[in-house]
């Protein structure tokens, strides 16, 4: 056992802090120093800046535009990212339909999608889940009708994140209605640009649009869209599910977190001295540290598994499960130190520590992080079945 | 051992209940959510004529000597309803400090906000001082027959409202003092804004107001132990308002588990949902208890009894409302973290009140200090 980076490594670390330090743009810094999110302009242009420099697609194979970095490197790659704080690059193209694409896709369609994706350039939503096919996906309704060289789309999707900005829509859709549920589902491409697309907006409880529905009237679709053949779309989602995990845990990112509260405790005053002085303020601190750390190691025992090539399966439910447990406990305790000050809601100047006035933000919006992408509920069955053979 | 209501509680029980029921809607408050408003006028009188504003006052200012516990009460209710009125913060709370300094020119004042004619809003404390009333940067410097103010109060709940602030101000000798600063004063500048609850608070930074002596309506230790007593009483209520917004959560949500279909049954089939609710459920009888207990025994002057009480409620209450509250989101799945259904606006209800006045870990720690203190103040 080892628990150091190698030389390499340790070099490679720095070479990505000095790239970050010089790079990541003092807007988007100031606002994750707020614990802001980025908008739409932000996002982008801070993605094709990854895309130039060739770090935007980290986890893909060298052959169709990724750098080819071990598991250990992406992880440092992602530790330094949230440390410079930059956003994790929007999941949808690169992490999602990208490795789809070259896995499953046509290489027309690798040769037509993957570019824009590397390069940050086109911008995808993920479209599965329905209103009444959330966790129960497999139900889903959004029927696709073969006619001629084209697929007639009608239904409506709903919570799809960042639909608004994107130039193409990954979907789920039900191509045959005959057969058990799971073999009638397609995977198609569907570009936002399509008429008979509407996209209504939900607004979220930190009070921003990142959700929205989309509804699908007689969308004419073209069927070299459709990725794989027929019936393959289940196969496909569940491939994802266990693809490319090793930053699932948010590790870097509640790292980050971590010292940014530290920060923030330091830089409030409190009498004479700070909050930072409050046993109990650093109690907190202590315990979401401890609780990081193993969330950490077990995290670093997957990434060595993977590097040694073992997939990684079932597992990935666990560090999704502490990992958005941990997230959402960060975000608790920078809400509940701040006292008063966490309270405030749409004051532009700031109310003592303005990162506090904004912590109300990452905690309202991260309530979802155990809802979205299978809620923790449905993680743990997954567990129960496939580890505990329960 | 009784925990029943008087029959006068019941009745005043109900008509909060039906005049909220009747007057106040979800609609209603997500417009004015929208309009950057949490006030009514008329709303404000229905209210004064419900005697909600002499309610808790002595019968001396034209109250009516009611309890804690009647206090509570109605807390309840605009907890369950979402009621972002400020009730508590622009009548209670500073009608209460009014009380607790106890001085002629307090109890004017009081009298005009029994009899529902003036608000008050309590500017007390600042960014520096967490939750602690005693950590007091603002200057009062007084001159022949007037006085002069300095400093920032932070986060005063309410103050839009307000026609007088009771701002604590510390003299040169380090003097505590508490001054009645009309809302017309010159120099008296009020930046607003919206708080996570949907209600309103201001920064009230005063630049050299002019006051004249009989501004000042108390001094001395009397007006930090008053601010206090007064917190306690709000904190009494706001125990009492996430109780209601607690149960509205946990009604909504066992609703919704009955309804919600995935995998062709209802999501309350599911042993782990469940579960969930029955610790909801078992949390907000807790809490209940809890709300009583400090109605009761929090309801004296003597400062160690009533800070025990009231630190044990709110550090329990706190906790488990927050609890229910981020369950209840957990339940309703995706729908349960938008601003189009009701839930959402209840979570940040519950998060705001939770840490209104001190948070589970203040009043932990107030109530260690207690124990430290062995019963005494
Ligand atoms: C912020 C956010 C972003 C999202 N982004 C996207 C996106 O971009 N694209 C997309 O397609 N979807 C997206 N989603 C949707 C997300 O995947 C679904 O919300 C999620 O799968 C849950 O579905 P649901 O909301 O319908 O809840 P439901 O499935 O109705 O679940 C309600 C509750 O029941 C529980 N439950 C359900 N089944 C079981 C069971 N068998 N056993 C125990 N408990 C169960 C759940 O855990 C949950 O607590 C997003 C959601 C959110 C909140």
């Amino acid at each position: 056992m080892n628990l150091e980076f190698t030389v390499e490594e340790l070099a490679f670390q720095r070479e990505v802090r000095e790239w970050f330090t010089e790079n990541v743009p003092a807007s988007l810094k100031a606002r994750s120093d707020n614990g802001q999110m980025p908008d739409k302009d932000e996002q982008h242009g801070w993605e094709q800046t990854l895309g130039k420099k060739g770090w935007l697609a980290v986890g893909w194979p060298a052959q169709h535009g990724g750098p080819g970095w071990t598991a250990t490197q992406r992880y440092i790659f992602d530790l330094e990212r949230a440390r410079a704080g930059a956003p994790p690059a929007s999941p949808f193209g690169v992490s999602m339909v990208g490795p789809v694409l070259y896995t499953f896709g046509s290489a027309d369609q690798k040769k037509r999608h993957l570019t824009g994706i590397v390069s940050g350039d086109v911008h995808w939503c993920q479209g599965y889940s329905e209103p009444n096919s959330g966790s129960d996906l497999a139900s889903l309704k959004t029927a696709a009708v073969r006619d001629g060289d084209h697929y007639v789309v009608n239904g409506q999707k709903i919570w799809t994140t960042q639909a608004h900005w994107a130039d193409w829509c990954f979907c789920l859709v039900r191509t045959d209605p005959v057969v058990k549920q799971q073999q009638g589902i397609s995977f198609l491409l569907i570009d936002m640009s399509t008429p008979g697309i509407e996209i209504r907006p939900i607004h979220s409880i930190d009070g921003h649009h990142h959700l929205n529905e989309v509804y699908f009237t007689d969308v004419r679709v073209p069927v070299e869209n459709l990725v794989g053949s027929e019936g393959m779309g289940w196969t496909i989602a569940k491939f994802l599910l266990t693809h490319e995990r090793t930053t699932i845990a948010g590790v870097a990112d509640s790292k980050r977190e971590i010292e940014r509260l530290k920060q923030m405790l330091k830089d409030t005053k409190q009498g004479s001295g700070c909050r930072w002085d409050d046993a109990f303020a650093r109690r907190r601190v202590a315990e979401l540290e401890i609780d990081l750390a193993a969330l950490e190691y077990t995290n670093f025992r997957t990434v060595a598994a993977t590097e040694e090539g073992k997939g990684l399966g079932a597992e990935s439910s666990g560090l999704k499960i502490k990992g958005t447990e941990l997230q959402q406990a960060i975000t608790q305790a920078m809400v509940e130190l701040g006292g008063h000050l966490s309270l405030t809601w749409d004051n532009d100047e700031p109310v003592g520590n303005f990162a506090f006035n904004r912590t109300r933000e990452r905690y309202n919006f991260l309530r979802a992080a155990t809802i979205y992408g299978g809620t923790n509920e449905i993680q743990k069955n997954v567990i129960a079945k496939m580890l505990l053979g329960l | 051992m009784d925990f029943r209501l008087s029959d006068d509680q019941r009745l005043l029980d109900d008509s909060a209940s039906k005049y909220l029921a009747g007057q106040y809607s979800f609609d209603l408050y997500r417009k004015q959510l929208s309009d950057g408003i949490a006030f009514d006028s008329s709303r404000w009188s229905a209210m004064a004529e419900l005697g909600w504003m002499a309610l808790p006052f002595p019968e001396s200012v034209g109250g009516f000597g009611g309890s804690l516990v009647d206090i509570q009460l109605i807390a309840r209710r605009l907890g369950e309803r979402l009621c972002t009125d400020p009730w508590l913060t622009c009548a209670i709370l500073p009608g209460k400090l009014l009380e607790f300094v106890g001085t002629d020119s307090a109890k004017r004042l009081l009298a005009d906000i029994a009899a529902g004619t003036a608000r008050g809003a309590m500017a007390a404390l600042e960014t520096n001082g967490h939750y602690d009333p005693g950590l007091i940067a603002t200057r009062v410097t007084e001159s022949g027959d007037g006085i002069r103010l300095h400093g920032i109060k932070s986060v005063v709940f309410g103050a839009e409202y307000a026609h007088v602030l009771l701002v604590t101000a510390r003299a040169q000798n380090g003097e505590a003092m508490l001054v009645a600063v009309p809302s017309t004063a010159d120099g008296l500048t009020l930046n607003n804004y919206r708080v996570v609850d949907g209600s309103r608070a201001s920064e009230v930074v005063l630049s050299g107001v002019r006051l004249p002596a009989s501004a000042v309506l108390a001094r001395g230790r009397v007006v930090i132990d008053a601010v206090k007593r007064a917190m306690d009483v709000a904190n009494a209520a706001i125990c009492a308002d996430l109780l209601g917004a607690a149960s509205a959560m946990l009604k909504r949500t066992q609703e919704y588990a009955r309804t919600r279909k995935q995998f062709g049954v209802t999501i309350g089939s599911f042993q782990v949902i469940q579960h969930y609710l029955v610790d909801m459920f078992i949390e907000t009888q807790q809490s209940e208890s809890l709300v009583w207990m400090a109605g009761i025994l929090g309801d004296t002057p003597d400062c160690a009894d009533r800070e025990q009480a009231i630190s044990t409620a709110k550090a329990y209450i706190s906790r488990s409302a927050v609890l229910v509250a981020q369950k209840s989101v957990q339940i309703h799945g995706g729908i349960g973290v938008t601003e189009e259904l009701d839930i959402g606006h209840y979570f940040r209800r519950v998060t705001h009140h939770a840490q209104l006045f001190g948070d589970r870990d203040h009043h932990v720690q107030r109530y260690m200090a207690c124990q430290q203190r062995d019963g005494k103040c």
